[in-house]
């Protein structure tokens, strides 16, 4: 087997980022009733592409793989390349755009509807497989222009405010992130002039440390930036009101990738170029992880609206990814990387089922739908399925992330771990009793005649369900995948925490020696014996 | 008079070489006025239709070439006067491309407008001016510098006030030149103290006289020095409006007839920002540490009064100025950051003034649907009545209220200037977040950490501004049908082309970043 020199290797990724950006333009080129055509034929293009990629990805090592790169300019490079940890991301944002495009209605003026759509994808695609970081903060930021048209353009209600806070709400979060790469690009330059390129910064840093204030202020602006991405709980206040007011496809794209951007730039720049200011702070990331699955649940549960409860499950949900993230092991930060795939396979179909229901109903107060079961019964079926999914019932793909994320954090650490549990009693609680108060009981009024799926809507969801029972019964098709980049990650952790082992020892409560210690994919007795002794010392932290 | 003798031997007075190949960008823009005005005057139907634009920017396309094949040169001209060095040159190409946007904009705005009888005069005035611009980029010695100001503003005083009609723009052009004036003042009298201080007018002798070999009492010189710094701090201050020195920028960007107002923030605006780094970095290098705190406060000023200011404005030629400022403090961080800026001011200056032109013209041309009647009679009741004059020169008193729907009305341009409001927003793929990176990169690279933190806020308190009139244009619901197009083909020519380099240079920069490589002064 050597498929880690497939076919055209150097065109594979980008053609990723190229194919949805030509049909960009080719949306506004074609005439108007073409566009959502052309929109498809390129997003399924590039998940073709993306499926090419997967297969032919050597599941053996964890390095990056496709990797191509060219000058720019100016030591930034346009650097591609995927590893075990951006895999799964680039080939959902390549399933998950033709499923949302396929499902939605075309709306107004769909020339520039779609060729926003499918610069969200060539943005998407970009983020996720830049190596270098002023490209991957291109990307980063160029995505909120379509989004703010589609959110602006598109969007229900208060549809401008809520376009505004997002745009400015993201992009004054990660102005700080631009100081602080070019900073790192600086302070790590080289003989060889400066370089962008995260080998060539991680090589630097190996090489020469930043003091610690440095790192740690760096570290810092790349976070703000991070959390306000995905969101954690006090910079979230955006996503709601993003959600709320978006269309469908909005929420699907919003939901199911863009917010992944965040939580895979937490992995990718935080803890990759820095593990000892992310150990040293992990505390902080804990609580707000922690902070956010609770509170997204709870105010999940008192939303009328069954949009906006969505949305607020997305911030629990992604809460429970910074959790693992933080867990410094490699269950927590796999189960991260599968949760985040799995919350967007869920949530983007739960977004595409409350659109179609918006779509009949045209309301989306819970208070006023009921009984639909009886009037939609296989739309009742696929609802279920997919509320089963959030949840996290296991045999479905919800189930593998989470626990995956509380095992290696109840590893780790331990009381933040209990707390987290109870938001996957709380997801239960909320989704299921909408699902109870929208769809049991007798329907009412117009209720009763809301039509069920139609074929069309049913092919356009299948793969969704597909995915949601596939990844449920064998998810180590994507852990296998996973694990080898996540080790070479946790052992590059590993070693900052040794190079910083001895006042460690003199300081036992300190976070940092326990996630490190425990840290590798080992047997679960041998982690738990280690960090039992531990346990004490968190109660007093929590 | 030591220093004298190294110039030029009083006792026996040579007439310097000059060179005229190296200074043929520079004449060509001097003498193209003159030659446009006399012939217009023996040859009357030189003043056809189009004629004396596609004149003007073929004249300044032709500097610009020819400014193009002296790539490589590098040397002092006229006896140290000039100097013609990648800095020179790429100041040169701005002004000279600039001027040639201008004019395709003005003639699409004196037709309309109804002053096609004085299209000479616009042109001419406008090529004279750009002649400025081009001594103060090269200047070398501050009187030449002086000169080139002079030439520079006088002109713009006049094509401010052009607009006989518009008792606006001659307000504009009366607050311009009394400020202009005493800035000058103050400006020549900082030359004066500078001269006081080390006995030279050049630059490089001002910087080799040094700060503790200043003659004979290094107290009393070395504060003339300071002082007269200080002085030509802020009369650069003010050319390039910079806050708190801005405050004609907003009157007289929004009286001023729209295309000169694109030039006063394009070549004007960039020309000043040279002349002010090549002295502040070759003269007085070695005080560095004294003003540069002084440009960092003008930097946060500008950044501050340009984007927050900027968002209590409903006028969009006032939020343009506004947003113009804004711009001036990331050109200020990049002269702060003395040799590591360098590339990024060039850089910033060149993307910043095709943005800021495509900008001004669109808006001029979005304004300009209805062609108006230049009967002499109907002029002055144009004037009088309110809804007439919103007709005449609606990009004036143009609001964000009345952009509403633009999008629907002006498709093209709409969209056109969506992509250069983004780009001077900094979002990526557009050249103007190369521009904001490469000013931060400068300031990061010179450990001013806390300037670049707060230059990037700024811009996003900036990004605002530009969002609100994508709002407008895009997203206020608006029942607006298609309008009848009635603008030059030379203006949206120049129009596409500055958008069409704004994405252009924002996916593959290189050209330009190759462009200002080894301008170090």
């Amino acid at each position: 087997m050597n498929p880690a020199q497939p076919i055209n290797a150097d065109l594979v990724l980008s053609a990723l980022v190229i194919v949805p950006a030509v049909s960009a333009l080719l949306c506004l080129a074609v005439p108007r009733h073409m566009a959502k055509f052309a929109a498809l034929l390129g997003s399924v293009l590039t998940g073709m592409i993306s499926m090419l990629m997967l297969a032919n990805f050597d599941s053996t090592v964890g390095v990056y793989q496709f990797v191509e790169s060219y000058d720019w300019f100016g030591g930034i490079s346009w650097s591609l390349g995927v590893d075990g940890i951006s895999l799964f991301l680039v080939v959902l944002a390549g399933l998950l755009f033709p499923i949302a495009i396929a499902a939605t209605e075309t709306p107004e003026n769909q020339g520039r509807f779609y060729s926003y759509v499918m610069m969200l994808l060539a943005g998407s695609m970009g983020a996720f497989l830049s190596l270098d970081l002023i490209l991957f903060f291109a990307f980063f930021e160029v995505v909120l222009v379509p989004m703010y048209f589609l959110i602006g353009g598109w969007g229900h209600g208060d549809r401008i405010y809520a376009a505004m806070k997002f745009f400015l709400y993201t992009m004054a979060a990660s102005a700080l992130m631009l100081v602080g790469i070019l900073a790192l690009g600086v302070l790590t330059a080289g003989d060889s002039g400066i370089s962008f390129h995260i080998e060539d910064i991680r090589s630097a840093l190996a090489a020469n440390p930043l003091s610690d204030t440095a790192a740690m202020l760096i570290f810092v602006s790349f976070m703000i930036a991070f959390a306000a991405k995905v969101p954690v709980v006090p910079v979230h206040t955006w996503l709601p009101d993003a959600h709320t007011e978006a269309p469908t496809i909005g929420s699907v794209i919003l939901a199911g990738v863009m917010l992944k951007l965040g939580t895979y730039g937490m992995i990718r720049f935080g803890l990759a170029l820095f593990p000892e200011a992310a150990l040293e702070l992990a505390p902080v990331f804990l609580t707000l992880g922690v902070v956010g699955i609770v509170y997204g649940a709870a105010v999940a549960t008192v939303q009328k609206d069954l949009k906006r409860l969505v949305a607020y499950s997305s911030i629990a949900h992604m809460g429970f990814i910074v959790l693992g993230i933080f867990a410094f092991n490699s269950q927590g930060i796999s189960g991260a990387v599968i949760q985040m795939v799995n919350h967007g396979i869920s949530t983007g179909a739960l977004f595409i089922l409350v659109g179609w229901i918006y779509a009949r109903r045209h309301t989306r107060q819970i208070a006023e739908l009921s009984g639909l079961q009886k009037a939609a019964p296989v739309f009742a079926g696929v609802m279920t399925l997919v509320v089963l999914s959030s949840i996290g019932l296991p045999g479905l793909n919800g189930f593998v992330g989470e626990f995956l994320i509380l095992m290696g954090a109840f590893n780790s650490a331990r009381w933040w771990a209990v707390v987290a549990v109870s938001g996957v009693i709380l997801a239960a609680l909320y989704l299921l009793w909408a699902y109870q108060r929208t769809f049991h009981g007798s329907p009412e009024g117009n209720n009763a005649t809301m039509p069920d799926l139609s074929i069309k809507e049913r092919l356009a969801i299948a793969p969704l369900l597909v995915m949601i029972i596939g990844l449920g019964v064998y998810p180590n098709f994507m852990l296998e995948r996973i694990e080898p980049t996540v080790d070479v990650l946790i052992a590059s952790i590993e070693e900052a925490d040794l190079d910083s082992g001895q006042f460690i020892e003199t300081e036992p409560e300190a976070p940092a020696s326990r996630a490190g210690k425990d840290g590798l994919i080992e047997e679960l007795e041998k982690a738990e014996s280690k960090s039992e002794g531990y346990g004490d010392d968190h109660g007093g932290d929590s | 008079m030591i220093t004298f003798q190294t110039v030029a031997n009083p006792d026996a007075f040579e007439v310097p070489i000059v060179e005229w190949g190296a200074l043929s960008p520079l004449l060509i823009m001097a003498l193209a006025p003159i030659l446009l005005v006399t012939v217009s005057s023996v040859v009357p139907s030189f003043k056809k239709a189009s004629l004396p634009t596609v004149y003007t920017a073929g004249a300044a396309l032709l500097s610009a070439a020819v400014t193009a094949t002296l790539w490589s040169d590098n040397r002092l001209l006229m006896d140290g006067a000039l100097t013609i060095d990648r800095f020179t040159l790429v100041g040169w190409l701005i002004i000279a491309v600039g001027v040639a946007a201008i004019a395709m904009l003005l003639d699409n705005y004196i037709v309309k407008q109804g002053y096609f009888e004085q299209i000479i005069e616009w042109n001419v005035l406008l090529m004279i001016s750009a002649a400025g611009g081009m001594i103060v980029v090269a200047a070398q010695d501050l009187i030449v510098l002086f000169v080139g100001i002079e030439v520079l503003s006088i002109a713009t005083y006049v094509l401010v006030g052009l607009h006989l009609r518009k008792p606006i723009a001659q307000e504009a052009a009366f607050k311009y030149f009394i400020l202009g004036a005493v800035s000058s003042g103050v400006f020549a009298y900082g030359i004066a103290l500078v001269y006081g201080a080390t006995g030279s007018t050049y630059l490089s002798e001002i910087a080799t006289s040094g700060r503790n070999s200043l003659g004979l009492n290094p107290v009393v010189d070395s504060s003339l020095m300071l002082v007269g710094i200080a002085l030509m701090l802020g009369g650069f201050a003010f050319k390039v409006g910079a806050a708190p020195f801005h405050s004609w920028t907003p009157d007289v960007y929004q009286g001023a007839p729209t295309p000169i107002t694109a030039y006063m923030a394009s070549a004007v605006k960039v020309a000043a920002a040279l002349g002010f780094a090549r002295v502040m970095h070759d003269a007085f290098g070695e005080f560095s540490v004294d003003w540069q705190p002084l440009v960092s406060v003008l930097a946060v000023l500008s950044l501050v009064a340009g984007s927050f200011i900027g968002l209590a404005q409903k006028n969009l030629k006032r939020i343009l100025a506004y947003s113009s400022i804004n711009h001036v403090g990331f050109i200020l961080i990049a002269i702060y950051a003395l040799d590591e800026g360098v590339e990024a001011l060039l850089f910033y200056s060149a993307s910043y003034a095709f943005t800021v032109i495509g900008s001004f013209g669109i808006l001029m041309m979005m304004t300009q649907t209805e062609p108006v009647l230049a009967e002499s009679d109907d002029e002055k009741m144009v004037m009088i009545g309110a809804n007439k004059i919103r007709n005449l020169e609606s990009a004036d008193g143009m609001t964000l209220d009345d952009l509403a729907g633009a999008s629907k009305r002006h498709p093209l341009l709409a969209g056109l200037f969506a992509v250069l409001l983004f780009s001077q927003a900094g979002v990526p793929f557009t050249v103007g977040f190369w521009a904001k990176l490469q000013a931060i990169l400068a300031a990061v690279s010179v450990e001013a950490y806390l300037l670049a933190g707060f230059a990037i806020l700024a811009a996003v308190v900036a990004a605002v501004l530009y969002l609100r009139i994508v709002v407008a244009m895009y997203l206020k619901s608006d029942d607006s049908e298609p309008a009848r197009t009635n603008y030059s083909k030379l203006s949206l020519i120049a129009v596409v082309a500055c958008v069409l380099l704004t994405v252009g240079l924002g996916i593959y920069p290189e050209p330009l970043s190759d462009l200002v490589t080894n301008a170090g002064s």
